[in-house]
């Protein structure tokens, strides 16, 4: 099977993160993942290695709130929810990502 | 940023990195679950997961292994790991770090000993102004090395020169050892020093306890005076406060005391000294000749002087003292006063060194041996633990550096444990060895650094096995819950068991070694008390005289009243003469054979009924008898040992042979006596002979023998035949003693010696126990499953028990053929050291050899029992349940 080219565009990973985590619920890492995999319909693959680092880069930065949990399983794992600085980043992000789709449309047009 | 916020920083990154594991293993769990749901095996799934987050894994510690403060931050983390680990396993713990004591706090131990005597300046204060200055003579021109003069001694004339033109140093003293009873009627000796007035200013003692020290004045000739000890103050004047002033006697002549003084080691304690006198008094105390030969000769350094310049100027003053001397050549060396210094005793010194430490490397080695067994079977029931660790892709260098880490931190725990060992062991060490005396060890970089050496290699030897133990890990396995040994799949035979059998046939052969040594002098030291010395030891009592005042004018009269005065009291059998006693007393003389070089033997003087009543038989020929004349008077009748005639003519009948001995004196082979063995811990005596007494010219003091009934009360029959003496002689000196007691108490060092071995033996056996049960009953553990399989496929009970016992006991003889051969190695070694010694040690002795082997073997299988019981007892319904 040939891999298929799915990597994250650096800087759009909080982004997908924050998007995710809009929705009412906490989520743990692995949900984050598989929600990110499913809605976009198998087209993307967060790789474990980047989503926990920037998970902690974003906590540490206020965007998001985490909390030692258990799962329906019985397992223990890490829930993360948005903070009101988060809300205000994912705004802030999403227009971003807007001007910059918008941009690159049109230069994709213009040739 | 302050160094605050980056140790903070520290740490919470270092929080981070433990959560984001965390994290990383539920998501790993999370995965798993789902592969499995959408139908793969689960090992299948397993693998899967693994290998999506091993990158992530992998890619996580490559980061942090790239910057420093990563690195340092990885080794903080180790440390909290292994901390946490080692509380969660306090009792293995336990059992790691007081084995790791007791190896290295021995080891550091007896290094501190050796430092002490080795490399200390024997002196109390300040060392660094220290200078020894040992001298001797040669003859100029001579290419031969200088070996004519003892160490140390200079020549009186030569020390009067130096002390007065040297300008490098100050208190030039000297000193010399003599001894000699106080009192008249004392006939133990009391040690003093002779020394200059300046001995106690060189050793900074400026204060006496009571009275003064010596002062210019009383090196100039005048009334004798003497410092006492505190302790002859004690023992021997009761505390008297009134005691300066007051005239004692030392050699039973008159001397004032002018004070007492505390003893330290280095001004005579060491060598048993009780008092000091100066050297002018001698001649008036009749004691040490002239003090012409002075045998120590120290000072001080005057500021900015080396003792390299000391030397130097000594030497000009001696080549000047050499013109008055043709024929002489002096050397002067200058050493810091400690014994690896001196250039004489340093090889020996050496030698001995190596030798201890060779012994104590065994037992640190066993007790790394000890751990890393422990540290073994911990290592396999760790394997899950590890095998998830590789699998989140952790580098097994990374993993090795971890597992290190726990084992620096019981070594650094055991090192710390011995520090406290080496601040207390070795005073108790020399003060039992010495018998009760002290030696101020300090503890300097020396013993700091040995410690720390030490306890690292400790660290090394003892984890390393355990950790790459601990990686060899396959993965699947121990997963899955199986064994988890690499290579049990393959067949081949798994690492960990060879490792732990070497490590078993290791510490056999160590302590096999250690036993034997052990088993030596005991067996020695058995043959010296239990053995038959050749005669009676135990109820003949020797006696000394000693006159003080002019001689008798007949010899015969006086000799024929002292043993009548001894004949007549109750219980006594026997009575004889002789010109010593037959233990300590006795005297050597150089005697050929006609045509032969001499040879050193020695022989006593005796009555004719001396044969009788230390009931030492004639085996052939006849013993001396009344009317036979003494040596001096042409050939004169001798009695030889076995030995004697064994070494002058083997294979021959020594009857009616002829020696000659230095004088020219001519001695026939009258009659032939047993070997007697009381000088050489059992071992024969050196060849002897007895002559006729001549009780015309000289004192011959009585030998008792009493009764039977009257054995095993050594004072009364001692005490009885003082008494007599002392009423027959109101104004001599005399002693006596029940001749087994002299043996004994010559024995003392010994006795201290062969207990340390032992001791030391002892846990050497004991660290072999436990490393065997360790062993043994990890073995079990590990077997359990296919012990199980066995027990329900038919297998009886007693096969197991036998396959166990004989698996475990496979390395052990491996261990006693290893140990033998090295045991030899090393008795022939010590034998070749102490054959020019007094001592006569039989290290080929072959019952020493079993003796050991069967107890270790003995106590192994016993160790072994217990585990193989439980191997024999396990259940197959439960073994294979848990499978």
């Amino acid at each position: 099977m040939p891999k298929s080219k799915n990597d994250i565009l650096q800087g759009t990973l909080a982004l997908l993160i924050l998007k995710t985590l809009a929705g009412e619920k906490a989520l743990h890492g692995y949900a984050i993942t598989s929600h990110i995999h499913r809605v976009s319909a198998e087209l993307l693959r967060v790789e474990e290695g980047s989503l926990y680092p920037a998970l902690h880069r974003m906590e540490q930065a206020g965007w998001v709130r985490a909390e030692w949990g258990t799962t329906e399983k019985g397992r223990e794992a890490r829930f993360y929810s948005l903070t009101a600085a988060g809300r205000k980043q994912l705004a802030a992000e999403e227009e971003s990502w807007k001007r910059l789709t918008g941009g690159v449309r049109r230069i994709l047009k213009y040739v | 940023m302050s160094w605050h916020q980056r140790l903070s920083n520290l740490f919470r990154r270092d929080r981070v990195w433990h959560e984001i594991d965390r994290e990383l293993a539920f998501h790993l769990h999370e995965r798993v679950d789902e592969l499995k749901a959408s139908g793969m095996p689960e090992d299948e799934a397993l693998r899967l997961a693994k290998q999506q987050l091993g990158a992530a894994r992998l890619h996580l510690e490559d980061t942090r292994a790239i910057d420093i403060p990563a690195w340092l931050e990885s080794v903080a983390e180790d440390l909290r790991y292994a901390l946490r680990n080692l509380w969660r396993n306090a009792s293995l713990s336990g059992a790691v770090v007081a084995t790791l004591t007791l190896g290295i706090g021995l080891n550091a131990s007896i290094f501190t000993l050796i430092d002490g005597f080795g490399f200390r300046p024997f002196v109390e204060k300040d060392p660094g102004s220290f200078v020894w200055i040992l001298a001797s003579y040669s003859a100029p021109n001579s290419n031969s090395a200088p070996q004519a003069a003892a160490r140390g001694s200079l020549e009186w004339s030569d020390y009067l020169a130096m002390r007065q033109a040297a300008r490098g140093v100050h208190d030039f003293a000297a000193w010399q050892q003599v001894q000699a009873p106080l009192e008249l009627r004392d006939t133990a000796s009391v040690r003093a020093f002779l020394v200059t007035c300046n001995f106690f200013g060189l050793h900074s003692v400026h204060h006496a306890e009571l009275g003064r020290l010596f002062e210019p004045a009383d090196c100039a000739e005048g009334l004798p005076t003497i410092v006492l000890t505190h302790e002859l103050w004690q023992d021997r004047f009761d505390s008297d406060p009134q005691i300066v002033g007051k005239s004692i006697h030392y050699n039973g002549r008159p001397v004032t005391v002018i004070g007492v003084a505390r003893l330290t080691a280095f001004a005579g304690a060491l060598e048993n000294v009780r008092a000091w006198i100066p050297h002018t008094a001698a001649l008036q105390l009749g004691i040490g000749g002239r003090f012409t030969k002075v045998l120590q000769v120290a000072a001080r350094l005057n500021p900015s002087v080396s003792r390299q310049a000391v030397a130097s100027e000594l030497t000009v003053i001696a080549r000047q003292q050499d013109q008055l001397h043709p024929n002489r050549l002096t050397h002067i060396v200058t050493t810091d006063g400690s014994r690896f210094a001196d250039p004489q005793s340093r090889a020996g010194f050496f030698f001995v060194v190596l030798f201890i430490m060779g012994i104590l490397l065994i037992v640190v080695l066993m007790s790394c041996a000890n751990v890393a067994t422990l540290l073994l079977s911990r290592a396999a029931g760790r394997h899950r633990e590890i095998a998830v660790r590789l699998a989140l892709g952790a580098g097994s260098g990374r993993l090795v550096r971890m597992l290190l880490t726990e084992n620096a931190v019981l070594a650094a725990i055991a090192g710390a444990a011995s520090l406290y060992v080496v601040y207390h062991v070795p005073d108790l060490l020399f003060s039992y060895v010495s018998g009760g005396k002290a030696f101020p060890f300090d503890l300097n970089w020396r013993v700091f650094t040995y410690l720390a050496a030490v306890t690292g290699m400790a660290a090394v030897l003892s984890g390393l096995a355990p950790a790459f133990e601990a990686l060899n890990v396959h993965i699947a396995e121990s997963l899955k819950g199986g064994p988890g040994w690499s290579g049990s799949r393959a067949g081949a035979m798994p690492t960990g068991p060879r490792i732990r059998s070497f490590l078993v046939a290791g510490q056999v052969s160590l302590s096999l070694v250690l036993l034997i040594g052990a088993g030596i002098c005991i067996a020695a030291y058995g043959r010296a008390t239990l053995g038959n010395p050749g005669f009676d030891t135990r109820h003949v009592v020797g006696t000394i005289v000693r006159l003080n005042g002019p001689a008798p004018k007949s010899w015969s009269a006086f000799n024929r009243n002292l043993a009548d005065s001894v004949r007549v009291l109750p219980g006594v059998e026997a009575t004889a003469s002789a010109l010593s006693r037959p233990v300590f007393g006795l005297v050597y003389a150089f005697v050929h054979a006609p045509g032969e070089p001499p040879v050193e033997v020695q022989y006593n003087a005796v009555s004719p009924d001396y044969f009788a009543t230390v009931k030492l038989p004639i085996e052939r020929g006849r013993a001396l008898r009344a009317g036979d004349p003494a040596p001096g008077h042409g050939a004169a009748p001798v009695v030889v040992s076995s030995e004697l005639a064994r070494q002058f003519w083997p294979g021959q009948d020594a009857l009616g042979k002829t020696l000659r001995t230095g004088g020219g004196d001519i001695l026939e082979v009258a009659g032939l006596a047993p070997d007697t063995a009381v000088h050489n811990l059992g071992s024969v005596d050196k060849p002897t002979f007895y002559q006729m007494w001549d009780p015309a010219s000289a004192l011959y003091a009585p030998l008792v023998r009493f009764r039977d009934g009257r054995a095993g009360d050594g004072a009364a029959m001692s005490g009885a035949v003082r008494a007599a003496l002392q009423r027959a002689l109101p104004d001599a000196a005399v002693d006596a003693r029940v001749i087994q007691s002299e043996l004994d108490q010559g024995l003392g060092p010994f006795r201290s010696l062969a207990v340390l071995i032992t001791m030391l033996g002892a846990i050497a056996l004991a660290l072999a126990l436990i490393g065997i049960y360790g062993v043994v009953s990890f073995a079990v553990k590990q077997r359990t499953k296919e012990v199980g399989i066995r027990i329900a496929l038919g297998a009886q009970k007693p096969d197991i028990f036998r396959a166990i016992l004989v698996d475990g006991l496979r390395p052990i003889g491996v261990g006693l053929l290893v140990g033998m051969a090295l045991a030899l190695a090393v008795s022939r070694m010590v034998s070749v050291m102490l054959r020019s010694s007094e001592f006569h040690l039989n290290t080929g002795d072959p019952g020493a050899y079993a003796a050991v082997s069967i107890i270790l073997t003995g106590s192994a299988v016993a160790a072994m029992i217990g585990p193989a019981l439980r191997a024999a007892a396990c259940n197959p319904i439960d073994v294979l349940r848990e499978e």
